[in-house]
């Protein structure tokens, strides 16, 4: 039987489980968009007003659910408009596809009516990426970009269809599967390092461990908690990994690195073995490389063999699912040394330095946030924003469960909070979602309010307004004298009033007094709701190392 | 650039945009490529690429390890 290319293009989604696509159709995929058409029971399309807003949903709907995204959207701009999303993706490894329409074989290369070289664009920005250039291939690629964005460590494929790729016929017969076998995982995991690893275990004095996102990626929340608490270890996490511990529980000490806190960065800088579980040591939270953990050996677990000695060079590394390396640490045997007294140290010092801010009778973003922390539910999914707002967010909101904060914590998108938590909604209906967004930030994908609206996605957002792009305004005030170089927003249109035009419910907030109630509002209602909060323009984000400086050199306020 | 020379020898799958990812590798990180040559192997499917380089040599090394990033990447040696 004969079969088209878009029909093979559904098969595999309905394949694959796909359920929802995140699409907007365009001139090279009318012919896959009529075939979705007849499908659109099986496969449901959010559409949103914009294609980054689309990735951002795919990447949120990925994030929250651990399924991989998808996106469809046209060639030439519509492939462009998914760039700042799909390197968004790939920096924090989320699984997404992004199948983009082509102009037909015959004319590419001739500077075509939206044609753009989609491909060449991504190749930095995706794991891997496939021109389909005749109907056989179509299958196979498509087989190997759902293996390669889920595999290993996860990241955005993408897919780039010419049109006349998916009128074309096959026969069915005739397809084969993609050979994924030449993408499986190595790993360097053996006896002999994890003997070495128990050894300088039973030998530390001061152990820590720093999770990142991995342990989220892997589902490994479960065993590294019995890891911790069968040896009474300390754990600190960086931004991309908040909630894989409940916050609340003593044995935790929030984050490190530029905006952590003093005494995540205090229990880094005196431990003496630090266990760094699926973490990429970025920039943000090392500062000065070559002052970091001056006391400590360094055991580097990671999924990506690339992540090991790229940005410090550990005692041991070890290139494996870290599931698997926890479930061998899990079987350690029992240890006979007690760290009772670094975690009284780690205590002291959080008492000494807690995270805080002036609460005063001005309204403070990190009250607004304690408050929404206090009547959203557990199980509420986060979403922030880039800038101050996401800083806060992840300082002062206790995060308990993987999968509650969604960010855009390697490229810092600054929009990705509004269409990521419509990704978040569709695929956690009965989940609460809230973004944290800025003023800047917001005006970003402001549309998808629009998409919010149509789908009626229940999404509570609240919005920071500050009146300035406050984190750069931040760095001018600290380093560059004060001089307010385009940072300034106070033109800000009044949101609330943006919002009820579009038929969102909204409320202005101005006073503190008032924000209890508010807030309280916006965790019940139920429709979606935003909050345009006119902050505190003063306050700032504290503590904070300077970039490039040494964690010691942690400024309080 | 000058500085260390150093083969770079990269067993790979065959696949579009492999000689460009492997070129632009290490362009992004500042060596300058003095020679590439391209190796069959009796296995089909798989090719090695001999990349001459020249740049500062711990760099060179430490960086080689990041080209398992290229998802085609099976093994890496520096000569």
């Amino acid at each position: 039987m004969k079969v088209t290319g878009t029909s093979i293009i559904v098969k595999k989604l309905l394949e694959e489980g796909v359920e929802y696509i995140f699409g907007y159709p365009g001139g090279s995929v009318i012919p896959l968009f009529d075939e979705l058409y007849n499908f659109k029971n099986r496969i449901k399309l959010i559409q949103p007003r914009h294609e980054q807003g689309g990735t951002h949903a795919a990447d949120g709907y990925a994030r929250s659910t651990g399924k991989t995204g998808v996106v469809v959207v046209t060639s030439g701009p519509g492939a462009t408009n998914t760039v700042t999303g799909i390197a968004t993706a790939y920096i924090d490894s989320v699984p997404l596809v992004i199948i983009t329409g082509q102009v037909p074989v015959s004319m590419m290369g001739s500077d075509a009516f939206q044609e753009v070289d989609t491909t060449a664009i991504t190749l930095p920005i995706t794991k891997a990426n496939f021109l389909i250039k005749n109907i056989e291939e179509l299958s196979p690629s498509l087989d190997l970009a759902f293996h390669i964005a889920k595999s290993g460590r996860p990241g955005p494929v993408l897919v780039d269809i010419p049109s006349d790729i998916q009128k074309a016929c096959m026969d069915e017969n005739e397809i084969v599967e993609g050979d994924i076998k030449n993408y499986s995982l190595n790993h360097d995991i053996n006896d002999e390092k994890i003997d070495e690893v128990f050894k300088m275990l039973s030998e530390s004095k001061k152990p820590l461990i720093v999770s990142g996102g991995g342990i989220i990626t892997s589902e490994t929340t479960d065993i590294l908690k019995k890891f911790m608490e069968k040896n009474n270890i300390p754990v600190i996490t960086t931004l991309m990994g908040k909630g894989i511990y409940p916050s609340k529980d003593e044995l935790y000490f929030d984050g490190l690195g530029m905006h952590g806190t003093y005494y995540g960065n205090y229990a880094v800088q005196n431990s003496d073995l630090i266990l760094a579980l699926g973490v990429r040591f970025s920039d943000r939270i090392l500062g000065d490389v070559e002052k970091f953990a001056p006391f400590a050996k360094i055991v580097h677990v990671d999924i990506d063999k690339s992540e090991i000695e790229k940005n410090v060079r550990p005692t041991i590394g070890i290139q494996g699912d870290v599931k698997e390396v926890l479930k061998k640490f899990l079987s350690f045997p029992e240890l006979k040394t007690d760290f009772s007294d670094w975690i009284k140290e780690l205590n002291r010092q959080k008492k000494k330095f807690p995270l805080s801010y002036d609460k005063g009778n001005k309204l403070k973003p990190q009250y607004l946030i304690e408050l929404a922390n206090k009547y959203f539910p557990e199980e509420t999914i986060v979403v922030s924003d880039v800038g101050q707002n996401q800083m806060w967010t992840a300082q002062f909101y206790k995060f308990t469960k993987p999968r509650t904060f969604l960010t855009s914590g390697g490229l810092g998108t600054m929009g990705f909070g509004l269409p990521a938590s419509m990704g978040a909604k569709v695929g956690n209906p009965d989940k609460q979602v809230l973004v944290i967004s800025g003023d800047g930030g917001f005006q970003m994908n402001i549309q998808e309010l629009m998409t919010i609206k149509r789908y009626d996605l229940n999404v509570k957002i609240l919005i920071l307004d500050n009146a300035y792009l406050g984190m750069v305004k931040q760095w001018q005030e600290l380093f560059y004298n004060k001089r307010y170089s385009a940072t300034p927003f106070t033109d800000n249109p009044d949101f609330r009033a943006i919002a009820e035009v579009i038929g969102i419910k909204a409320k202005t907030l101005k006073d503190w007094n008032k924000a209890e109630e508010i807030i309280k509002e916006l965790a019940l209602s139920e429709e979606p709701m935003l909050i345009h909060a006119l902050i505190d323009p003063d306050e700032n984000v504290f503590p904070m190392v300077p970039a490039g400086a040494s964690l010691n050199e942690i400024l309080l306020k | 650039m000058n500085g260390t020379k150093r083969t770079v020898n990269v067993l790979v799958y065959d696949r579009p945009n492999v000689l460009i990812k492997l070129i632009s590798f290490f362009e992004k990180r500042g060596f300058r490529i003095e020679n590439i040559n391209l190796i069959e192997t009796d296995k089909p499917g798989i090719s090695k690429y001999n990349i001459v380089i020249s740049g500062e040599d711990n760099n060179i090394s430490k960086s080689s390890k990041q080209l398992y990033k290229v998802i085609e990447t099976i093994d890496v040696n520096i000569s």
